[in-house]
This record gives C-alpha cells, sequence and structure tokens, in this order.
C-alpha cells in the first residue's frame, strides 16, 4: 500500500487554514495511507488538549485520526530507528565546540516512517528538517551565518544520515493545497469576481504561508505562475 | 553551566544593569538589541540558564515599553545586580533562584495587568522561539526549547519574513510536479 508520512506542521496549516478536511478528499485521490508517527501526535493533539490555547484545532484533528484519515504509527515500531537517527543529526554540526541538537524526536520519527515504510513522501513544512535532508550545505551555511561563529561539520555522521534519508520525497502543505486547488478540490470557494481562480489560489497559498508552512513569496509567485 | 555560558550571562547581566541605571528613552531599544544577541547561546546550548536570560530581557523590555514613565527601576536592577554576584562567585544554584525572582518582580511591576505581563513573558518564548528558528534550530526543537507548543510558534512564524531569506535545495517547480505525480 502506498502512503505519505506527515509531521506535524502541515496538519497545523490545514487546520489553521480550516482546509483539514481536504485530507479526506485527497486521500481518495491518492488511494493511499496517510501517516503520522506517534510522537507528531502528541505535538498536536495531547499537548494543546492540556492547555486553552488551540484545543479546539486539536479535537479537529483528533477527528481525523478517528475517522482513520490519519493514521497513527505507534513509537514503538519506530523508537529504536528514531533515536539512532537522531543521534546522527544531533551530531552533524557543532559551534563553539557544542553538538547543535537541530532536530525534534517527532520530525525524526516522521523520516524514519518514511525510509522504514518505503513511502511516497515526508509532508514536512518546517525548514530545518527540509535542508537536512535536501541540502545539509546550505543548513550549515545558514547556521554560520545566523549564529555568526564557525560550524564544523561532521562528514561521517552527515554521511551516515544521508545515507539513511536518501531515497525520502519531500512536499509540504503549499504543494498539497496547489495539488488539491487543481483537482479542483476547492471550487465551491471560486469567489464571484473577476480572476476567480487566480484569486483563489493566492489566497490559499497565503494562507498557509502565513500559518507557518516555509514557503517563500518567490515561490508562491512561481506557483501561481505555472498555473496559467 | 559551562563557564561560556556564564561569562555571557555575566556580560548579559552587566549590560542590563547599566542600560538601566539611567533611565532613557533608548532603555527599550537597547534591552531589544540585547535580548537578540542573547539567542546565539540560547541556539548552540539550548540550555535553560540561556534561554531563561533571554526571555527575561525581553520580557523587561516589553514591560518598560508600556509602563515606562511609572517604573522603578530599583527592584529589578537589585536583583539583577545579586544575579551577576552570584555568576561571578560560581552560586550556580542561587542564581537560578534570583532568576526566578527577578521574573517575579518583573510580574509585580505591573500588578494591575497581571494577565499581560503572563502574555508578555509568553510572547517572548513565541518570539524566541522563533529567533531559534531562524538561526536554523528545527521548528518543533525550538518548541520544544522554550517550552511552547508548535501551533503558537508556527501560528507566530507564518508572520514573519524568515521563510523569505532562505532558499530551498529543490526548486518549487520540481517539488510541485512531484507532488502533482503523487495525486494523478
Amino acid at each position: 500500500m502506498k502512503s505519505l508520512v506527515f509531521d506535524t506542521g502541515p496538519v497545523i496549516s490545514l487546520t489553521t487554514n480550516n482546509l483539514l478536511w481536504l485530507l479526506e478528499e485527497l486521500k481518495k485521490k491518492y488511494k493511499g495511507d496517510f501517516y503520522l508517527a506517534e510522537a507528531a501526535k502528541k505535538e498536536l493533539i495531547d499537548k494543546p488538549l492540556a492547555t486553552k490555547k488551540f484545543k479546539f484545532e486539536a479535537l479537529q484533528v483528533l477527528k481525523c485520526i478517528n475517522e482513520g484519515i490519519l493514521k497513527v504509527i505507534p513509537n514503538n515500531e519506530l523508537e529504536e530507528e528514531t533515536l539512532s537517527l537522531i543521534n546522527l543529526a544531533n551530531n552533524c554540526f557543532s559551534a563553539r565546540g557544542n553538538w547543535l541538537r537541530i532536530v525534534h524526536y517527532a520530525e525524526v520519527s516522521g523520516l524514519v516512517a518514511c525510509a522504514k515504510f518505503n513511502a511516497d513522501a515526508f509532508v514536512v513544512d518546517e525548514r530545518t528538517t527540509r535542508l537536512l535532508v535536501e541540502g545539509p550545505e546550505r543548513l550549515a551555511s545558514l547556521l554560520k551565518d545566523k549564529l555568526h561563529t564557525e560550524i564544523t561539520v561532521n562528514k561521517e555522521n552527515l554521511e551516515k544520515f544521508r545515507e539513511q534519508v536518501k531515497n525520502i520525497r519531500i512536499i509540504r502543505s503549499v504543494e498539497i493545497a496547489a495539488v488539491a486547488y487543481e483537482l479542483g478540490l476547492l471550487n465551491k470557494y471560486l469567489p464571484n469576481i473577476p480572476n476567480p481562480k487566480k484569486i483563489l489560489l493566492d489566497s490559499i497559498l497565503w494562507g498557509v504561508k502565513l500559518n507557518g508552512c516555509a514557503v517563500s513569496k518567490e515561490e508562491i509567485e512561481d506557483i501561481i505562475k505555472s498555473e496559467k | 553551566m559551562n563557564d561560556t555560558i556564564k561569562e555571557d550571562i555575566i556580560f548579559i547581566l552587566s549590560a542590563v544593569i547599566d542600560i538601566l541605571k539611567v533611565k532613557e528613552e533608548k532603555d527599550i531599544t537597547e534591552l531589544k538589541e540585547l535580548s537578540n544577541h542573547t539567542i546565539h547561546n540560547a541556539s548552540i546550548f539550548q540550555d535553560e540558564d540561556s534561554v531563561s536570560i533571554a526571555i527575561l530581557v525581553y520580557s523587561l523590555s516589553k514591560v518598560i515599553e508600556r509602563e515606562v514613565d511609572e517604573l522603578n527601576y530599583g527592584n529589578i536592577l537589585f536583583f539583577l545586580e545579586k544575579a551577576k554576584d552570584c555568576l561571578l562567585k560560581n552560586k550556580i544554584d542561587d542564581y537560578r533562584k534570583i532568576i526566578k525572582k527577578a521574573f517575579t518582580v518583573i510580574s509585580g511591576m505591573d500588578s494591575k495587568l497581571k494577565m499581560y505581563i503572563e502574555e508578555v513573558i509568553n510572547q517572548a518564548q513565541i518570539k524566541k522561539g522563533s529567533k531559534l528558528y531562524e538561526h536554523g534550530i528545527s521548528l518543533a526543537r525550538a518548541a520544544e526549547i522554550l517550552g511552547i507548543s508548535q501551533w503558537e510558534l508556527m501560528f507566530y512564524i507564518g508572520k514573519t519574513r524568515i521563510t523569505d531569506k532562505t532558499k530551498d535545495a529543490v526548486n518549487v517547480k520540481e517539488r510541485l510536479k512531484f507532488a502533482r505525480g503523487l495525486f494523478a
């Protein structure tokens, strides 16, 4: 069975844009499973349910899980490999003699789930995990620029990490939203004004960006141009 | 607490004390600049002390910004000087207790608006979380370090220009083409 693994970010940006319902429709088109690592579920649901903020949003995600739209992979299926991979990831770059713990258990367990179940893609909105998988040199350069200090790269660890994630492809909620638009799933929102399609697409893409998806203004413009 | 962190916190405390010694309009700007400096150590060491001093300095700047005419810096200066003294004498546990008290003092600066202060501290956590993210720490890790939820951090980050500044390793057209293929 083919599958996509979701990190917390895309679920958050879809929920905060009132677009979580898209997952059910997209799943029908995809004809495969949508997964969440248990650690991601904890961040998405358990934590907000323990506070006042984003509680209702958490309930919406929980409903999605209860209905089987998002399936949760139990931590015990991922734990061993996650601990090993996070150890590599967080020992790739050092600054001032200190290893930079750049990624979180939940993000790495998503990567492990992708590798383990040979998922088609990891859906992740945040920038660091994406750079670590797709362009660690860029991440090293970003760290150096931002921290104003030399970054030492442990090439051996980085190589081992890359070997384990080399087949993982990444997409973001912004691509999910663009595809949903192309499939006509958002047509009910087409406004009765000039350029309705362009306005709808623009609104959706900016919506996910403004709710945290790491996509640049230029990338949004590129997507809009490609839809002409 | 390692020596690098300790020295840096002593530097920060000395700078805050200097700023607060004379009440001036530029205090807020200077405190905010100093608060930005604190984030480098918080990113690298990700320790409780670097994070709490970052939040303290930012919260202080926000409280002063709101209440500048009524504020008496005396109380907070007393605790900051005491905290610095503890670090100089390597009394780390005492230092941490005093920093906790300093937070209480900041809250007490504005007793009429307790909720506002709580919000200021929460906002300081989110702001510093976004800075960690900007510095290359992942979203979930930044939220974990600051003790905030990913929901609130993402919500805030989306309103900043952080993601406009970094170029992705994969071209957006290529990524979109791949995504289309998944749902074709």
